[in-house]
């Protein structure tokens, strides 16, 4: 079946090339002063009421018949233009636009002027310029593009000091992140503080949480698909910040005017530095600091042709030296790294196709000594990815996507190896690699039925296949490993899984002005996050399906109502989904995760159903904009942990979730923004009873001291809840006076402005002199002022 | 003009500094309450046979307590009737048993004991418990002890104050399914190795699955005082018994924002019970620290 689909892809791709158009007219959309390409800007045609929006590189195609038509080409945040042109065969019409400036007598910031939320047929789905994130609160004035897209509705937080996200009942291994195209696995910094997309080298976020497009799948909640700037390929520009716990730079320019260019950015956190100097004695041989680097480059080698170089480094470290003792050390460092080339290359006004070779990886090591002995370990994965994106644009009313993705997963959950001087050798123990080739392929129509009327059709093969060179042990009913083994060769198809995901998205326009959407979708998902906590850890390992560990699966059914008001001053929404998820992933209570070749044994597999309906209304211009999200949901997972299957809520099960996000502004130099926040409080399990324990017998006394261990009941999974979590942040920026190269702005920001204590994690005090126990709530950050002062130059 | 520069700059690098750790140090608690269903009560049992001496055998019962009435002097129970049987196979299917009562002891609350049992090597252990006619049972086997081979030392200085890093060297056997629990004591501190002893820096759990037949040197991350004499215990257990203690392991050092429900892994047998037989295979060693 494989075979024939792939056959079908290439006569597609035959006919769609030597499809060469009459009249059409392609190009880029740019802007006119660095020369970046725009996502998503929108490209109208006025005399037909037809247009369409630029994708992720930047590029547009429309067909017309031949004539003379006004083009009218818009942006968030840029003028819009109007220009007259005329199409005569193929057409290459690149278009710069200039990024809008303030006007003294009236300050206003402006939208597109389509109702693209009412007219594209995509649901579920919002732009986010980086832009825009940074001028926001943020803790610590580190600004935080994960933390962001949680103020969305039906994208929740994980709470306090947590970078992970939950979308529409999912759980935190469902959402894929993408930096230009490469995964990242683990996309925080300093166990879940901060995210690992520095803004300066972001150019757009993209979150799709439902209607899920036919090119994207793996991951059964949500696209996180940020992309990175190209860089000024016009002149030389630094820019950067010096905030609170971090300092960044970022450097871009022409490599050749007009032709290439290039972006690197770099940021360091550098607490440790400043405190080293204060600490005390006995922890000063402590060390922690985070780091990343983005790097860019591309080249038009001609209108047909671009390619890009996109990479990203980064690391979290955290070393120990004995203060006594130099010959204890400790230091393990994680991190995500990735490097990617990618090719556009334009056929012809209806064809476009984007190429990408990836290479990306997460590794956690950890390196301890004690005098003579000296252990390391490892862990990590990598992927190599290749994938092919075609746009094909048949006729104007149909746009048809296609292409294929193939990527080679390499998985090492461990290699510990021990040295100790007096021998002669090291000791080395591995979890034996696993390997497992992941490809897909997939196609899309999006046809204008009527000019109300308009289906996106799409259809998702996907496959999965854990492949050799594997030595799986079997392991009895007690855990122990009996020293039989199932031995795969090289490439030897160990498990084969396929599925068929049919994507479809319908749009009926009722008015210019409003519209109602409907999305049905299946995805699945191979690789699975083993972590019993609710936080992210370095340590969480990436499994592959297997035989014994089956492919997550999810469909979600979505209904909307897009109204817009007032000339697009005011975007309004509700949906409502229902998501229903199978084989569904949970770790035995208490199982060790990390080192273990069994930990396939570890699994219990259960299902999920997450149902709700999202508010959002949306203010795009004037001197107040900004957004109010309001979510009602609910989510349950069902699983057996050998009480029988139960019903239970899932952890962020949030019956009442609602974000305000405001921005004012104050004048030509100040604007003032607003963050509100409101969750009903997490679901968690606590303990019911504790176990009493001794200390041992002491003969000599006979007197043992008691204390007590927790006691969970299995039959009541999540059944407490913690206090209701929210929070008001407020930040102020100051555009300094800007002289003719340099300019610079202040960000003033306080979190937290009313002091709220929002639960971290709550734990059961006992006191054994009173005989009493109390719940205390752990909580992290109080009110907190900070200011960051950024530049360029 | 330069000692300026510096002056201003440190003190911008004392203004931010004052900053974050008055922001990282800022993490507070506060009492809550929270509505916490109320639980059924279980027994507990904690029960120990090893060949190490007679008086580490013995079998404490207990009451899990609720946490809407907690009662933390032992919850013990003393009128269950407690036999650990001693069984040695013939054949597939034929153990022959010999039967201990243990006996409860006035001044602790379910503690019970027999002085003539003491562990052998290759046997298998049965505890039977019958409490208000309801009946518990579970089984341990002591496997053959593993050897420690030597004790060594390594002398460091600390300033002018000698002191040793302990290693610990032993021959792991080629049959796969060792389990283990290490624990060190000083000569001068009595044995434990209840379970409130875990988690503590002495005590280590580990197995073979993925180290199987490898002659392992074990560096301890701490140095000891010279002229102490440090007793050293490595134990071998059965498989259903070192279940039981990576739970409660994690269980007992489970806690903070990662942690999650732990489930104890008991063998014990019967209606509303937690709880483990331990049996221990126990090899001993001494070292005295010299210069």
């Amino acid at each position: 079946m494989f075979k024939n689909l792939i056959l079908t892809f290439f006569v597609l791709l035959f006919y769609s090339s030597s499809m060469a158009q009459k009249s059409g007219v392609s190009g880029y959309v740019k802007d006119s002063l660095t020369g970046e390409t725009l996502i998503g800007a929108t490209v109208a045609i006025k005399e037909k009421k037809t247009g369409t929006a630029t994708n992720t590189y930047g590029f547009y195609t429309l067909q017309v018949e031949k004539g003379t038509y006004t083009l009218i080409i818009s942006y968030l945040g840029y003028q819009t233009r109007e220009l007259v042109k005329e199409i005569i065969g193929n057409t290459t019409f690149n278009v710069s636009l200039k990024s809008l400036t303030v006007d003294v007598s009236d300050v206003e910031i402006t939208a597109e002027k389509q109702d693209k939320n009412v007219t594209k047929n995509e649901m579920s789905k919002v732009q986010l310029s980086a832009e825009k994130v940074k001028e926001l609160p943020a803790l610590f004035g580190e600004v935080d593009i994960l933390k962001t897209i949680t103020l969305l509705p039906g994208i929740k937080s994980g709470g306090e000091g947590s970078t992970g996200f939950y979308v529409r009942g999912g759980g935190p291994d469902q959402n894929l992140v993408l930096l230009d195209e490469a995964v990242i696995y683990n996309p925080s910094h300093l166990l879940g503080f901060f995210s690992v997309f520095n803004a300066d080298a972001v150019k757009n976020i993209e979150v799709i949480k439902g209607g899920m497009p036919a090119q994207y799948g793996g991951r059964l909640s949500s696209i996180v698909n940020v992309t990175m700037k190209e860089g000024n390929n016009q002149k030389f520009h630094v820019e950067g910040g010096i905030g609170i716990i971090s300092s960044r730079l970022m450097i871009e320019g022409p490599i050749k005017k007009n032709k290439s260019s290039f972006i690197l950015t770099a940021r360091r956190t550098y607490i440790d530095v400043l405190v080293q100097p204060f600490l005390k004695a006995n922890v000063k041989g402590n060390r922690y600091y985070f780091y990343d680097l983005n790097f860019k480059a591309n080249y038009i080698l001609n209108d047909k042709n671009r390619i890009f170089l996109s990479s990203y480094w980064g690391d979290d470290i955290f070393s120990f030296k004995s203060p006594d003792l130099s010959s204890i050390k400790f230091s393990t460092a994680w991190g995500n790294r990735f490097a990617g080339l990618r090719w556009n290359h334009v056929f012809n006004n209806k064809l476009f196709l984007n190429t990408s070779v990836i290479y990306n990886q997460y590794e956690l090591t950890t390196n301890a000594s004690f005098q003579q002995a000296r252990f390391d370990l490892f862990s990590g994965l990598h992927d190599w990815n290749a994938k092919m994106d075609f746009n094909f644009n048949a006729n104007p009313r149909h746009k048809i996507v296609y292409g294929l993705g193939y990527i080679y997963h390499t998985f090492t959950p461990g290699v510990a190896s021990f040295k100790f001087n007096g021998s002669t050798n090291s000791t080395t123990t591995k979890i034996n690699n696993q390997y497992a080739h992941e490809a897909a392929l997939y196609i899309s129509d999006e046809w204008d039925i009527t000019d109300k009327l308009s289906v996106q059709g799409g259809l998702r093969f996907a496959y999965f296949n854990q492949v050799g060179p594997y030595s799986q042990e079997i392991f009895n009913d007690l855990g122990a490993p009996t020293n039989t083994f199932i031995t795969y060769k090289k490439n030897e198809s160990i498990k084969v899984y396929r599925g068929v995901e049919p994507r479809l998205n319908i749009r009926y326009t009722l008015s210019p002005k409003s519209s109602i959407k409907l999305s049905a979708n299946k995805v699945n998902q191979f690789l699975h996050l083993a972590t019993t906590s609710g936080a992210t850890l370095p340590s969480d390992l990436w499994i592959p399906s297997s035989r014994l560990v089956k492919p997550q699966i999810a469909w979600q059914y979505a209904t909307g109502y897009f109204r817009n008001f007032n000339n697009n001053m005011f975007e309004t929404s509700v949906e409502l989904y229902y998501k229903e998820m199978q084989n569904q992933i949970e770790f035995r209570p208490g199982a060790q995760l990390f080192f273990n070749a069994n930990l396939e044994k570890e699994v219990i597999s259960g299902s999920g159903k997450s149902y709700g309906a999202e508010f959002f209304i949306k203010k795009n211009k004037g001197k107040l904009t900004g957004w109010i999200g309001y979510t009602l949901s609910r989510t349950t997972r069902t699983f057996d942990f050998g009480t029988g299957p139960i019903t239970y809520p899932y952890r962020y099960d949030r019956l009442h979730d609602a974000s305000v996000v405001l921005t004012y502004q104050l004048s030509k130099k100040w604007n003032a923004n607003f963050v509100f926040v409101y969750g009903t409080g997490n679901a968690i399990t606590l303990p019911f009873s504790g176990i009493i324990y001794n200390f041992g017998i002491d003969l000599t006394q006979l007197q043992p001291t008691f204390n007590i261990i927790d006691n969970y009941n299995y039959e009541k999974v999540n059944s407490t809840r913690l206090p209701a979590y929210h929070r008001a942040d407020i930040s102020f920026n100051y555009k300094a006076k800007a002289g003719k190269k340099f300019e610079s702005f202040w960000n003033f920001s306080v979190y937290n402005i009313y002091n709220r204590a929002n639960p971290y994690f709550v734990y059961a005090e006992t006191n054994l002199q009173t005989n009493s126990v109390k719940y205390k709530m752990v909580y992290l950050f109080p009110i907190l002022p900070s200011v960051t002062y950024n530049f360029k130059f | 003009m330069q000692k300026v520069t510096l002056s201003i700059v440190q003190k911008f690098r004392i203004f931010l500094l004052g900053i974050v750790l008055v922001q990282l140090t800022y993490s507070c608690t506060k009492d809550i309450d929270i509505a916490v269903p109320q639980d059924d009560e279980k027994l507990v049992v904690e029960a120990y046979v090893t060949n190490l001496a007679p008086n580490l055998n013995y079998v404490l019962l207990s009451k899990t307590i609720s946490y809407f009435h907690p009662d933390f002097s032992l919850n013990g129970v003393s009128t269950a009737d407690v036999k650990i049987k001693e069984g040695k196979i013939i054949a597939p299917g034929d153990t022959t048993w010999k039967s201990y009562s243990l006996k409860t002891n006035a001044l602790i609350p379910g503690f019970y004991n027999n002085d003539s049992l003491l562990g052998k090597v290759g046997l298998v252990y049965k505890l039977e418990i019958w409490l208000d006619n309801v009946y518990y049972s579970s089984y341990t086997t002591l496997p053959k002890t593993v050897p420690i081979d030597s004790l060594t030392q390594q002398i460091v200085y600390n300033g002018v104050t000698p002191r040793a890093f302990l290693t610990v060297h032993f021959d792991e056997p080629q049959s796969q399914g060792q389990n283990y629990r290490v624990m060190y004591r000083m000569a001068k501190d009595p044995f434990f190795l209840a379970w409130g002893d875990v988690p503590d820096s002495t005590q280590t759990f580990f197995n073979d699955d993925n180290s199987n037949g490898v002659y392992r040197h074990f560096t301890y991350p701490r140095t000891f005082q010279i002229g102490d004499t440090l007793q050293y215990y490595l134990a071998n257990m059965d498989r259903t018994t070192y279940n039981f203690w990576e739970s409660y392991q994690n269980a007992r050092q489970n806690g903070g924002p990662f942690a999650t429900p732990i489930q104890l892994r008991s063998s014990v047998k019967g209606p509303r019970v937690i709880g483990a037989l331990s049996g221990y295979s126990v090899a001993h060693k001494q070292i005295i620290f010299k210069l």
